[in-house]
């Protein structure tokens, strides 16, 4: 008996930690509200503690106050950081300029992006289509520092652009701090965002749609702006939260390329977290684009865009 | 089908759109080599001393580095996460498989 107590052991220990994982896994087969939770509660657990907590301090933040000695933060009810935030005309006009070059990068990006998108969706072989799909997603992978550099050559003194026009005979313009080179610089940084949507939303209308228009009399243009147009809004919609949202955010590009006056939210944002030291109101002043996009959000969804997302 | 000439035209929109996507990345790739230190065009002369300089450089090494070993965590991460909640819905634990296949991308 002595010398087969060994094996036996052995032989357990070997269907112990199989026999368990059948069990879990048989387990978790039978309950799948289980498999669910099991799946679904690290990635939440991640969201709750990296961007929803994070949120809610903002917003908490955003009604304390600083001492103006100390400058340390402290814990009193306050709306002073917004009232001063929307009674000081600075102020407003920074949040204007904000949502105007929003409002203009967005436009310019959805004129320019939507024969792109139309000649990949519709006109294109689908080789072509492939490779300007490719096209648009290479300058995404790109270094954001690298593309707004390579625009503060481009529009530098003596730059390329200069240099340019100098040839043309047409004078120099020198955009280079100016808002807008900030503008230029934002929508050819967004427009990829803005291309694909679109596309998405040109690539799912049936060609049987626009052929009906057609066969009933409507010449090109009238179909584009009757039918194509209506039917792409929501993917231009879709595009458009991206080019807004990221306008809206951005901070870089104005201090890299930008001029004296071209302060926006973001700048004044990172001013009062680095310098100021003033984390209280650079939180209220956060609040205002999330304010913004909010609103924006409910436009879009009236428009349709999160059917296309 | 679309007119001749509005396929042209599509044809050379499509064709500033790509040179305005790719003129300033193949710019910042010609300036790496620029000799001079002024962002002047056109470059006058072209070297490599850039190159040699931020390789022998301890400061780049290091942030070079750092930036790989984010960038990996980072998308390990990611992967894991993402992948667990993007498993979820897609082995129909809750939702009917009428709705599944509704918002399934595969579907129209």
């Amino acid at each position: 008996m002595t010398p087969a107590a060994p094996e036996v052991s052995q032989k357990k220990k070997e269907v112990t930690p199989n026999g368990g994982w059948l069990r879990v896994s048989a387990a978790l087969w039978r309950r799948p509200w289980a498999r669910a939770a099991l799946l679904l509660t690290p990635p939440l657990a991640w969201f709750a503690v990296f961007y929803i907590a994070p949120l809610i301090v903002l917003l908490v933040t955003a009604f304390w106050q600083i001492n103006p000695f100390t400058t340390n933060i402290e814990h009193v009810w306050t709306l002073n950081n917004l009232s001063t935030i929307l009674t000081t005309p600075a102020y407003l006009r920074i949040i204007g300029r904000t949502v105007g070059m929003a409002a203009a990068v967005t436009v310019v990006d959805a004129v320019v992006a939507f024969p792109f998108a139309y000649y990949m969706a519709r006109v294109a072989s689908p080789r072509t289509r492939t490779a300007l799909f490719v096209a648009i997603l290479l300058p995404l992978w790109a270094s954001y520092l690298a593309k707004v550099y390579s625009w503060l050559v481009i529009f530098t003194h003596q730059g390329i652009l200069d240099w340019t026009l100098g040839k043309l005979g047409l004078g120099q313009v020198h955009l280079i701090y100016t808002n807008w080179a900030v503008f230029t610089v934002f929508c050819y940084l967004w427009l990829p965002y803005m291309i694909i949507p679109v596309y998405a939303a040109l690539e799912r209308i049936p060609a049987s749609q626009l052929e009906a228009s057609q066969d009933l009399g409507a010449r090109t243009w009238r179909t584009t702006r009757r039918v194509l147009l209506p039917l792409a809004l929501p993917g231009i919609a879709a595009g458009s939260i991206f080019t807004f949202s990221l306008t809206l955010g951005d901070y870089i590009t104005p201090i890299l390329v930008g001029g004296t006056s071209a302060t926006f939210i973001g700048n004044i944002i990172y001013t009062n977290v680095g310098i100021a030291n003033n984390v209280p109101f650079a939180a209220a002043m956060a609040l205002i684009p999330i304010a913004i996009m909010a609103v924006y959000l409910l436009g879009a969804r009236a428009l349709g865009a999160f059917e296309e997302i | 089908m679309e007119p001749k000439a509005l396929r042209v035209a599509l044809r050379i929109w499509v064709a500033l759109v790509l040179a305005f996507l790719f003129i300033p990345i193949v710019l910042i790739v010609l300036y790496a080599f620029n000799q001079s230190t002024i962002e002047s065009w056109p470059i006058s002369h072209f070297t490599l001393h850039w190159f040699s300089l931020a390789w022998h450089d301890p400061e780049v090494r290091a942030a070079f580095w750092l930036s790989v070993r984010v960038g990996l965590f980072a998308t390990a991460l990611a992967l894991l996460l993402g992948s667990a909640i993007a498993y979820a819905p897609s082995r129909c634990c809750w939702c009917s498989r009428s709705r599944c296949r509704a918002s399934s991308p595969g579907s129209r």
